[in-house]
């Protein structure tokens, strides 16, 4: 099994209108309500291909209803934590034109008590069937910017592999501290964490193995259309596909983590492998609206092309197979 | 929780319903006679206010109409059969199995915690044949009572 962890979930709201006006009322043409958070995405992507997965998360208020409810709906096996604060709202307006204005809703803030009783619950599931935890997203006011370090601890200390999707601040402190099997960034993480822009396979590379250096086993780096690195101490591998046209890149990199740990969930897993079924994820992703997950019959990895150490000089943007 | 979340008396093994809201008040009408709900119609009021903002149908065929409310005592799990199927809207169609979770007011989000554990099992499907293929009302009660463990 493979539990997710969203410590900052959130009912994602979209609205089509025809042409957004301000300070005037506005009609909506339709309105979608959807589950959202990086590990929720994740867990829901693993239900649609039979992969066993828990996801873990707060949730508080009308909306933390909202997003249980739905979830159970898909059949999403959810263990929910109670806040009393009410989960973030994000609301996107897209317009007939296409241009999208989003507006992010404050989250709560969590309790000292809300927060050990997160962790709690992530513990109480570490039993042996439990094979990666994942934690995913950004971190609400008042867990601590050390909140996934007790998360890789705890894995740690139950023998349970963990990955780490994050940014900004939590990804910065995580990291330095080790205990981690994956990251996920994409170049732009990488290089924000390193203070320095990534334009070449062997910057990348490097950049992934200094952060590696304090504890780390992989780094799957993802590039957007020009696919991804997956970088291990001593060895290299990109993997990409043909151009496509993307409908929607929402949610398509938690689809793509969840495609590497589809495979590397099983015991002496090929990494090629799982680098191959991230990509071929990842990209059936983009194909779908929203932050809607691929189903098996709608992934291709025949269309994937795995390369192992590849040049080093070869610029990000000139990567294509 | 002192009081178990389902009895014998909270179980109809063989339901048959117009539709979820029939179905649904026949097992509010259990959950009355146990003792467990006030008011029926109250809390029947505040189940259809939730059914409407999300259909609460689970593929497998499975109902989970839920409500927190002021007319629920303490916090309870009915469980109805219903071989003819009824809809829950529910993406493949009809339900057969419909459960019922009601939760005080001042319970916080309790009933939420009941319907992730409830739908944590209700995604095996050996655990909803356990129940469909149970003998009677003392054996549903009993597997629910083993297998959904509200932490």
């Amino acid at each position: 099994m493979i539990l997710t962890v969203t410590p900052n979930p959130s009912v994602d709201r979209a609205l089509d209108v025809q042409a957004l006006e301000l300070g005037e009322v506005n009609r909506a043409l339709r309105a979608h309500t959807d589950a959202g958070g990086k590990g929720i995405n994740i867990s829901r992507a693993f239900v649609l291909h039979s992969i066993p997965t828990l996801a873990v998360f707060p949730a508080g208020g009308p909306d933390g209803n909202l997003l249980v409810t739905e979830l159970v709906a898909k059949s999403v096996p959810v263990e929910p934590v109670s806040i009393a604060g009410t989960i973030r709202s994000n609301i996107t307006l897209v317009d007939a034109a296409g241009d999208t204005t989003k507006i992010n809703a404050p989250g709560p803030t969590l309790s000292d008590a809300e927060r050990d009783a997160l962790l709690s619950a992530i513990a109480g599931h570490l039993d042996g069937s439990v094979s990666w935890v994942v934690g995913a997203g950004s971190l609400p006011a008042g867990v601590g910017a050390d909140f996934y370090i007790k998360v890789a601890a705890m894995a740690a200390e139950h023998g349970v592999r963990f990955a780490l999707d994050t940014s900004g601040e939590p990804f910065d402190v995580a990291v330095r501290s080790g205990n981690i099997a994956l990251i996920k960034p994409n170049e732009e993480e990488l290089g924000d964490l390193l203070g320095r822009e990534l334009t070449t396979v062997g910057e990348v590379v490097d950049g992934a193995r200094e952060v590696m250096a304090a504890g780390i086993d992989a780094a799957l780096v993802s590039l957007g259309a020009q696919g991804a690195l997956l970088v291990h101490a001593d060895r290299t591998w990109w993997a990409a596909g043909p151009p496509l046209v993307p409908l929607s890149t929402v949610g398509a990199g938690d689809t793509t983590l969840a495609g590497f740990l589809s495979v590397a969930s099983h015991d002496g897993y090929d990494a090629a492998e799982a680098l191959r079924t991230a990509i071929a994820w990842g990209r059936a992703a983009v194909l779908l609206p929203g932050s809607a997950a691929p189903g098996p019959e709608q992934i291709d990895l025949a269309a994937v092309t795995v390369v192992a150490e590849p040049d080093p000089s070869l610029p990000l943007k000139e990567l294509h197979v | 929780m002192s009081s178990p979340l389902i009895l014998p008396e909270m179980v109809g093994i063989d339901l048959s319903g117009a539709n979820r809201d029939d179905v649904t008040r026949q097992l509010i009408d259990l959950m009355a006679a146990a003792g467990r709900v006030t008011d029926a119609d109250g809390f029947h009021a505040d189940v259809r206010a939730r059914e409407a903002q999300m259909a609460t149908g689970m593929p497998g065929g499975v109902g989970l109409p839920h409500a927190r409310s002021e007319h629920v005592t303490v916090p309870s799990l009915a469980v109805g059969r219903v071989p003819g199927g009824v809809d829950f809207g529910a993406p493949d169609g009809p339900a057969n199995l419909i459960f019922l979770i009601a939760a005080p007011a001042s319970g916080g989000s309790e009933h939420l915690k009941i319907l992730a554990s409830l739908a944590r099992r209700l995604v095996h499907a050996s655990f909803r044949e356990s129940l469909l293929n149970a003998a009677d009302a003392n054996e549903v009660a009993e597997i629910v009572t083993r297998e959904v463990v509200v932490s």
